[in-house]
């Protein structure tokens, strides 16, 4: 069930109309509920494992709490245990072990919906319990929800358990404000989905299914450009739309994103984009590598960026481009703490404007060239596109793109950066358009859906094109 | 090795590492404070008091620090 469907709106409504009449102590499994049949929706098989993954880790947190020795052993097990499973769903080993024993015959086992994301909620609270920064949830039910709570289940963000267990055992009471902020960050993330993203993806995709439609270097900068913005607006509008629905049920969510393409540095734009998976990578991947290797200078820096980058690639997905994709933004961020002294000295000297103005472009054009590796698929076609954005000899003002691209793309730029002042002003975006009086609010929303209506991607035949981290 | 001392020397390894004469530190700053105090500079941070006292950090140690206050009371702790 897709975030931007019908359905999915029909289900929210009744989720969070029902949720907010049930008395208090059935509202948490009142979101179990809903949480596996929002997954039941993708496959009916999908309830099971997720519930015993869920109650695998629920045992292995306590066996660690109570462990007395061994307790990284059992700790080392546990979590491999998880990451077996994941690269042998990622890469389709159990199909190729069904392929060889009943030669040749496949039965298609799906990676499951959101398991790179669970998953990584499920290895942080072990290690958490395992390290005393939290106490193991005494509840499975409780336990239970964090995992499979569906706001988050199918693409995140990576909320900690220290985060969302204190929040399960809060008196959930009816809040209009809440509601309202809710509603409005769902109506939002709608508007940056289906009026944006799904127009600009459907005006590259032919270039990226068809590198020869164009020789012009200055197109495929273009496509490039075009990408990394759908990109942005297709996450960034699905985690306004899991923040808004968890708001209407009264969990605080931590925000995904903090305006990244303000960013004047790689590094910095990893703390901005995706903030719970590099946050998440940083704290028990980066870090600890860092630590690990702390007198070894600046290696110290340089080996686990590269190390954790190349992480993020592989779990993207198990194909060349996305190895490309992590370990480039890892040799980016290596050279990032390389140059870093230097940084901080030409900061000192230059004008801040121009500093910030220049770090911002650069880093711009950076992720304009890396992020094409997350598109592409197969790496040969992204170093192809790369050597045709390079090619500044085919460089021309004839792009072949229509007026309806420019006007897309144009506004697409203006959406992001009200986005990204949005995201950078916290809350206060949010608590202004509460504090709006009751008319003014149902205006507003009534422009965002005849925008939607008059504007968005769709028509006879539309299905609405998947989030892209849907696929990871 | 009395507390004041710890804070004072620490002081000194934040003015020298953030190349900052006018770093004041107390018991309540954190890297929201110090300009530059990112992850790379967290483990120059980590590094130079280690060589500076002759002590050993533990990770869960490091990762428990809330504050400069924290950094001192542990520091305080090894080489008293």
């Amino acid at each position: 069930m897709t975030f931007t469907t019908l359905y999915f709106l029909v289900f929210v409504a009744v989720v969070v109309l029902v949720y907010l009449l049930l008395p208090q102590k059935i509202k948490p499994h009142f979101i179990i509920l809903a949480s596996l049949v929002f997954y039941f929706f993708w496959k009916a098989w999908a309830p099971v494992f997720i519930i015993a993954f869920a109650l695998f880790n629920f045992v292995m947190a306590k066996v660690l709490a109570k462990q007395k020795s061994k307790k990284f052993f059992v700790l080392l097990m546990s979590v491999s245990l998880s990451v077996i499973l994941f690269f042998v769903f990622r890469y389709g080993i159990f199909n190729g072990i069904i392929a060889a024993i009943t030669g040749g015959n496949t039965i298609m086992i799906l990676f499951p919906l959101g398991f790179s994301y669970y998953m990584f909620k499920c290895v942080s609270y072990l290690i958490d319990v395992n390290n005393g920064t939290i106490a193991p949830e005494p509840r499975f039910d409780y336990f239970l929800i964090y995992v499979t709570y569906f706001p988050e289940v199918s693409m995140g963000p990576i909320t900690r358990a220290v985060d969302f267990l204190p929040q399960i055992r809060i008196k959930k009471v009816i809040d209009t404000t809440a509601l309202n902020k809710g509603l409005a960050l769902v109506a939002w993330g709608f508007f940056k989905k289906i009026v944006f993203a799904d127009m600009l993806a459907s005006m590259i995709n032919p270039y990226y299914n068809d590198l020869t439609l164009s020789n012009n270097g200055f197109a495929w900068f273009f496509v490039a450009f075009g990408f990394l913005l759908q990109l942005y607006l297709d996450f960034s509008a699905y985690t306004n739309i899991s923040i808004g629905v968890s708001k209407m049920l009264g969990y605080d969510i931590k925000p995904n994103f903090n305006a990244p393409f303000f960013s004047q540095s790689i590094s910095e734009f990893w703390r901005k984009w995706h903030i719970s998976l590099s946050s998440w990578l940083a704290d028990y991947v980066f870090t600890p590598l860092q630590f690990l290797l702390r007198r070894l200078g600046k290696f110290a820096s340089i080996i686990p960026a590269l190390i954790t980058f190349t992480l993020i690639g592989v779990w993207h997905g198990g194909t060349s481009s996305y190895l490309v994709f992590g370990f480039s933004m890892g040799v980016l961020v290596a050279i990032d703490a390389i140059v870093a002294r230097k940084r901080k000295k030409l900061k000192k000297t230059l004008p801040k404007s121009l500093f910030s103005t220049v770090g911002i472009i650069i880093t711009m054009l950076l992720n304009i060239l890396v992020f094409v590796f997350m598109r592409t698929g197969v790496a040969a076609d992204g170093f192809a596109i790369i050597d045709k954005i390079f090619s500044f000899s085919t460089w021309s003002l004839q792009l072949g793109f229509g007026l309806e691209f420019f006007i897309i793309f144009a506004l697409s730029i203006a959406v992001a950066i009200c986005s990204h002042i949005i995201e950078s002003r916290k809350d206060k975006f949010l608590d202004g358009f509460a504090r709006l009086k009751l008319p003014v609010t149902w205006l507003v929303y009534l422009v965002v859906i005849f925008a939607i209506v008059l504007f968005g991607y769709y028509g006879p035949g539309y299905d609405a094109i998947e989030f892209i981290y849907i696929g990871f | 090795m009395t507390r004041e001392k710890v804070t004072g020397e620490v002081q000194n390894i934040f003015r020298d590492l953030f190349d900052d004469e006018s770093i004041v530190i107390d018991d309540n700053t954190t890297a929201d404070d110090v300009e530059d105090w990112d992850s790379l500079e967290h483990i120059n941070l980590i590094t130079s008091i280690e060589k500076h006292f002759s002590i050993k950090f533990a990770m869960s140690e490091v990762t428990h620090f809330k504050n400069v206050g924290n950094m001192i009371d542990t520091i305080t702790t090894k080489v008293s």
